[in-house]
């Protein structure tokens, strides 16, 4: 049990900056989510506060202890890899007890209940004695997963926990993994790619790419007022519509329509040529009383998923300023802006590709972007 | 039906016809200058040959996930590494002050077997190899680990050429990387004793030794290893858990194939050691060879020097084939 903290950690290979200035802090028992796409430098995050990288900047601080240069034995973290790092010739419940037992001083009969507990948990009672080359990715998955649980370490750093188990499993072996934590009351940092994952099963939400922190919060923070584009465009599912805009006279003119600006965001996005308008899918809808941006459109294309249906509705960007939002494309190393929008409505509306329809969203749910920085200035 | 991944119709006639000839062509050479017990040697392989041509026209039409071509170069790869075992089982086995003009090592006797060990030039240089070719192995495997490590793991400038240069020196000549250290040792007047001889051997030691541990920590399962730092494990337990049971065996795989390697060696051995007690056995048995008479010996010592490596070949053959890449 203790609290997690990483100070302005940096971390340069050969000229490629992998971790820019991280800070994250994890008060004792919490959970925190680093969710990031693939390459966004979450696993080396974990390696450098488990002690295996040596950060060239920065500090990893344990209850207020600095352990930076400290060796991971040290350190008394339990970690689970992404590739299970399973003991090929050991079977299960060696595997399971293996990190509790390079310690001495153990209780083997409190060890062995343990074990049974954390077996029972993640359905692994009935293979104890199977090998890892008998098991498939699923079951592989959680012995690492139950490996970690099994050692009494102070936190627990979970590399990518869920990722091999069914979608039918997957919330149910979430449930547990997590029940587990809170019942040890263990500080835990989780990394994974799946957002929904992120904000249904931690505290609080870091969201990380290019080994950079966009913003650390508790995932209604994250959802509710993203910090910048990324943010923004990664967090929810599916993600938010960015639609760039011209800033004229007292409002933003978008390709599909103009949105009136207040005082306030007025101020913020004077003397700027272009700003991206942002607003969720699910924040969409046809009625249009109080809507802050309202807009007609065609419905190009529709997706019924029973609960609701997306409509896609497109529009026409100037190449010059598609030239623009390429090159922040480029620049944050991923896929932000579409040419159409999404909106999500409810199943049992009658829609029909080609059938003409208004949209409109409240102000609270309309963001701002800087299409340079990113920077959300309406937050 | 994935058609690409079968040999086609034609591909396999092609190789019938060649094995058939080749067969053909073997036979009426068998027949006609081969004389007897080898005859039927020629033949046996000639048949082989030739009904591998048969069956490849009777299976060239069909589904059969086979390549005639492959199994053609298997046979003749079998062929070219028997026949000269053949001829060196055949010389040892031939009877004192009787000379083998045929392959089939008829009237065999096994004497030479055992003159070889009571004969005081190739029991000398049986441990000259010995002492040598340990001492070199010893001190390259200390040397190549850590390099093998540093061109895995550390981001040392310019290790890419490092590995290269290591590559690269397997196949220069040994003289090229031996006698300079042999020209010291002699102007160093050190050059008297027969371990002194291990000094240019590392020569050959080296290379081999760094390349093959290299490909050992290549296929090493280092998240474990970092799965095991994590779990807090000291540097003995890293050893124990890690260590031994993921990289000992290799690793003395290696060590028996860098022996084996660097006592095979004849040129070093032939031309830089300064006293007869220094010569290797593979130059001993260069020098013997020269002698008719000892050619018998010569091939017996050569097969009880290959024995071990057939036995550790037979032993770890799947590890081998996986270590040296298939």
């Amino acid at each position: 049990m203790s609290s997690i903290d990483v100070r302005d950690v940096s971390l340069v290979r050969g000229g490629r900056t992998l971790l820019e200035s991280v800070s994250l802090s994890v008060p004792e028992a919490e959970t925190l989510a680093i969710v990031g796409p693939p390459g966004a430098g979450k696993s080396l995050l974990l390696q450098v506060i488990v002690g295996l990288v040596e950060p060239t900047g920065g500090e990893v601080v344990l209850d207020e202890r600095v352990v930076t240069g400290e060796s991971p034995r040290k350190r008394d973290l339990s970690m689970m890899f992404q590739d299970y790092a399973l003991h090929p010739q050991r079977d299960v419940y060696d595997n399971l007890a293996f990190a509790a037992t390079l310690r001495k001083g153990r209780d083997k009969s409190a060890l062995a209940e343990r074990i049974d507990a954390v077996a029972g948990l993640l359905a692994l009672s009935d293979v104890q004695g199977a090998r890892p080359a008998d098991l498939d990715e699923a079951r592989k998955q959680r012995v690492a997963a139950g490996r970690a649980l099994v050692r009494d370490a102070a936190g627990y750093l979970l590399d990518e926990p869920f990722a091999a188990q069914s979608d039918r499993l997957r919330p149910h072996v979430r449930s547990v993994v997590l029940q587990w934590q809170r019942e040890q009351a263990r500080t835990t940092i989780l990394t994974t790619s799946d957002v929904d994952e992120a904000l249904a099963s931690a505290d609080r939400v870091a969201v990380m790419h290019q080994g950079f922190v966009h913003q650390v919060g508790t995932p209604r923070e994250l959802y509710e007022r993203p910090a910048d584009m990324f943010v923004a465009g990664y967090l929810g599912n599916p993600p938010m519509n960015l639609i760039p805009g011209f800033p004229e006279g007292e409002g933003v003119t978008t390709p599909l329509g103009t949105l009136p600006l207040d005082a306030v965001q007025r101020a913020v996005v004077e003397g700027r040529e272009v700003v991206v308008v942002g607003v969720r899918p699910e924040h969409l809808s046809e009625s249009t009383y109080g809507a802050a941006f309202a807009f007609h459109a065609d419905v190009d294309d529709l997706e019924w998923r029973g609960r609701s249906q997306f409509a896609y509705l497109g529009y026409e960007i100037a190449p010059a300023v598609e030239e623009v939002l390429a090159e922040v494309e480029d620049l944050v190393d991923f896929d932000l802006f579409q040419s159409f929008v999404m909106a999500e409505l409810p199943s049992d509306r009658t829609l029909e590709r080609g059938a003409r329809i208004t949209l409109g969203a409240a102000p609270q749910h309309v963001h701002l972007f800087d299409p340079v920085t990113g920077e959300n200035l309406s937050a | 039906m994935n058609v690409a991944s079968h040999p086609s119709i034609r591909s396999r006639l092609a190789a019938s016809v060649v094995a058939f000839l080749l067969g053909f062509a073997m036979a009426n050479v068998g027949l006609i200058v081969v004389p007897r017990p080898d005859t039927w040697l020629w033949l046996a392989a000639a048949i082989v040959l030739m009904v591998t041509g048969v069956v490849g026209v009777l299976v060239a039409d069909t589904r059969r996930d086979v390549s005639l071509w492959a199994v053609l170069g298997v046979e003749l790869l079998t062929l070219f590494t028997l026949a000269p075992l053949l001829w060196v089982l055949s010389t040892a086995t031939v009877a004192e002050g009787s000379r083998r003009t045929t392959l089939w090592p008829g009237d065999a006797t096994w004497s030479a077997f055992g003159e070889v060990w009571d004969a005081g030039p190739v029991r000398t240089a049986m441990g000259t190899s010995l002492l040598v070719a340990g001492l070199a192995t010893v001190v390259a495997m200390l040397v190549a680990a850590p390099a093998a490590h540093a061109l895995m793991h550390r981001d040392a400038p310019g290790r890419r050429w490092w590995y290269v240069a290591f590559v690269a020196a397997l196949v220069l000549p040994t003289f090229v990387l031996g006698a300079p250290a042999a020209a010291q040792l002699l102007a160093l007047d050190l050059a008297t004793s027969r371990l002194a001889m291990a000094v240019p051997t590392l020569a050959v030691a080296l290379p081999i030794a760094v390349w093959l541990t290299v490909r050992v920590l290549r296929r090493a399962p280092w998240s474990l290893y970092d799965a095991v730092r994590a779990d807090g494990a000291s540097v003995g337990q890293r050893l124990r858990h890690f260590a031994v049971p993921h990289l000992a065996l290799d690793l003395g795989l290696v060590t028996i194939l860098v022996f084996f390697w660097t006592s095979a060696d004849v040129a070093l051995g032939a031309a830089m050691a300064p006293t007869d007690d220094q010569r290797t056995l593979p130059a001993t048995l260069l020098a013997l060879g020269a002698d008719p008479e000892s050619s018998r010996l010569v091939a017996a010592a050569g097969l009880w020097w290959l024995l071990p490596l057939v036995l550790v070949a037979t032993v770890f053959s799947r590890r081998l084939v996986s270590l040296l890449g298939r």
